[in-house]
């Protein structure tokens, strides 16, 4: 049931892209704004997922920290495709140099420990969301990197792919014409797993303080706060934490999904038993 | 055979190398001066320009940056990582104290993370198409979409906070007080295992489905075998090689990924080391983490290799 789980994560996601676009209109509170009322105050009809430590709507602040989380990691999981894309085509196509430079680059690349990289990074330069936004993209881009190139090798031993290279087509023809759609399936598997993984990372630096600097909203960082202020009201704990397991499923599960349905080879060792069934 | 041995070996320490030369380039890159973090601004209380030109030639920051690579590499070498700016404490030594807290969490997370996620794993495999299957596997989503510091925050409060049953935060030495060191390890080592789970129990599920379906499975079926020792005396025994090769990889990806975890429970472990070293722009301990997780990594990943092939020889020769 690749379909079923597809729609379902499609209208979540698009859900929350939609809210987040529209986040000053649906929030109706200034996401700054202090002292709207009694701090830690529980829903209500003015606030209905009530008010933070400092008196600041909640649902308001869930919205606007959703447009930076949701950007980031949609622009930089889009800025790694595109760049492992590249770096894939030309050592998967060109082989010789290209190939043992890029591939070997990547190789050490993806040793080092992702989410401690992506911290120094940050802590280093900044964690402004242009900042933040290339270094998890830079983090990213290997894996891509190694899909495509993975993917590119078997594609251009394809009869088809021969058969035009015999008839003196270019290579950049080649590339764009039968190498690139070929390659796209596993690229968008990975695109969508990759934003839940950038979602993660994203709200995991804000969570230690490296995220968007205050007092921006910020999904991870309204963890940490309501950590800090959970016997105060533990709603406030749950409320972001429910956003960002929410999108992150939705990503995981449309790329699940996508798997199943661009690889009908994969649906029956690796696709979810719902469909042996349905 | 020995051939091939030699190749992993030397890809390996390819490897090392690249990640070494790399962080000493990305460190001595970014814009910060050791001098300053450790005096002060020039024109500042407490910098004067002779102790600086000291330091300098001390920290050996006055040679070109080929000797600089060189003398860290050589360095590496003998096992010296330099010493921290803060406290002038050898990296190498600090490595050693926290380097088994991190691995007390690791290796029971790890564990308790195979103990449950392949049973599950066989459980779901078993019963592909019914409700049972369709469960599992939302849970396994769940378990898999969770971050961390989620889960622990929400551990903390119900078990800490709401039930009063565990202290949410700290760290007792197990050879002090090996109570206590469960007491404050249990919810970090819950919350770890809880991303080994759902691998284990996919991988699990992803290897049966295919081996149940090979002829020597239909075989001992047909000889009247119970289904139980078709499952696991014959589908278990040969599904188990992926799964553990996978949460292989998994364990060398933990070591660098228990930061969240450390820091939600304050676990003073190897990544705690690295946050705080990260703040406070301690450079010498910054790289050397970072080194030392990322030589985990290669190390966990070339024993797999290894291992791998010795025990499927077509490994060896494609």
């Amino acid at each position: 049931m690749g379909t079923r789980r597809i729609r379902i994560s499609v209208a979540v996601i698009l859900t929350l892209l939609v809210a987040a676009a529209l986040a000053d209109r649906l929030g109706g509170y200034p996401p700054n704004k202090i002292a709207l009322g009694r701090p830690f105050t529980g829903p209500t009809t003015a606030h209905w997922l009530g008010l933070d430590y400092a008196g600041r709507d909640v649902l308001s602040r869930l919205l606007h920290g959703g447009r930076i989380t949701l950007s980031i990691s949609i622009a930089s999981i889009l800025l790694a495709a595109a760049a492992g894309l590249v770096a894939g085509l030309v050592a998967g196509y060109a082989g010789g140099v290209a190939d043992t430079a890029a591939m070997r680059t990547a190789d050490v690349l993806l040793c080092l420990p992702p989410i401690l990289v992506a911290m120094a990074m940050v802590a280093f330069v900044g964690s402004s969301a242009v900042y933040l936004t290339l270094i998890i993209s830079l983090v990213y881009s290997p894996r891509f990197q190694r899909v495509v190139y993975a993917s590119v090798l078997t594609v251009k031993e394809l009869n088809y792919v021969e058969a035009s290279r015999a008839l003196g087509a270019a290579t950049l023809r080649i590339l764009g014409r039968q190498i690139v759609p070929n390659v796209m399936g596993p690229v968008f598997v990975q695109v969508s797993l990759g934003i839940g993984h950038a979602i993660l990372l994203e709200t995991g630096l804000a969570f230690v303080g490296l995220g968007p600097p205050p007092p921006a909203a910020s999904w991870g960082r309204m963890v940490d706060e309501g950590r800090r202020h959970m016997e105060a009201q533990p709603l406030l704990l749950l409320w972001p934490s429910l956003l960002i397991a929410g999108s992150i499923i939705a990503f995981n599960l449309l790329g699940d999904g996508l798997r199943d349905r661009l690889d009908p080879k994969l649906r029956h060792s690796m696709g979810s038993g719902q469909e042996a069934g349905s | 055979m020995w051939r091939w041995v030699l190749r992993r070996l030397l890809w390996a320490a390819f490897l090392a190398w690249g990640v070494a030369s790399l962080i000493f380039l990305v460190i001595n890159a970014i814009p910060g001066d050791p001098v300053v973090i450790i005096l002060g601004e020039a024109g500042g209380p407490g910098h004067d320009d002779a102790a600086a030109r000291e330091l300098r030639e001390q920290l050996g920051l006055d040679r070109p940056l080929p000797i600089r690579y060189a003398r860290w590499l050589g360095g590496l070498l003998t096992g010296n990582l330099g010493r921290s700016l803060y406290t002038n404490v050898p990296v190498t030594r600090e490595l050693a104290e926290k380097f088994p807290r991190t691995l007390y969490l690791v290796v029971p997370a790890v564990v308790l993370g195979i103990l449950a996620g392949v049973p599950l794993g066989v459980f779901t495999a078993t019963r592909r198409g019914t409700a049972w299957d369709g469960v599992t596997n939302a849970l396994g989503l769940l378990g898999y979409s969770l971050p961390v510091y989620i889960t622990g925050s929400l551990l903390a409060y119900l078990l800490g906070v709401r039930w009063r049953l565990l202290p949410v935060s700290g760290y007792v030495d197990p050879a002090v007080d090996p109570l206590g060191f469960a007491r404050h390890g249990l919810l970090p080592i819950l919350c770890l295992a809880g991303t080994v789970l759902p691998i284990a129990m996919r991988m699990t599920r992803t290897t049966m489905l295919d081996v149940l379906g090979e002829d020597y499975i239909r075989t001992a079926r047909a000889k009247g075998l119970s289904p139980r020792n078709v499952i696991y005396r014959h589908g278990l025994r040969n599904a188990l090689i992926p799964v553990i090769v996978v949460i292989g990889l998994q364990l060398g990806y933990m070591f660098g990924g228990t930061v969240l975890t450390e820091l939600v429970f304050s676990w003073p472990g190897l990544s705690t080391y690295l946050f705080f070293g990260i703040f406070k722009r301690d450079y010498p301990v910054v790289q050397g983490v970072i080194l030392v997780l990322s030589l985990i990594y290669i190390l966990i990943n070339l024993l797999i290799d290894l291992s791998y092939g010795l025990l499927d020889p077509r490994i060896r020769y494609s």
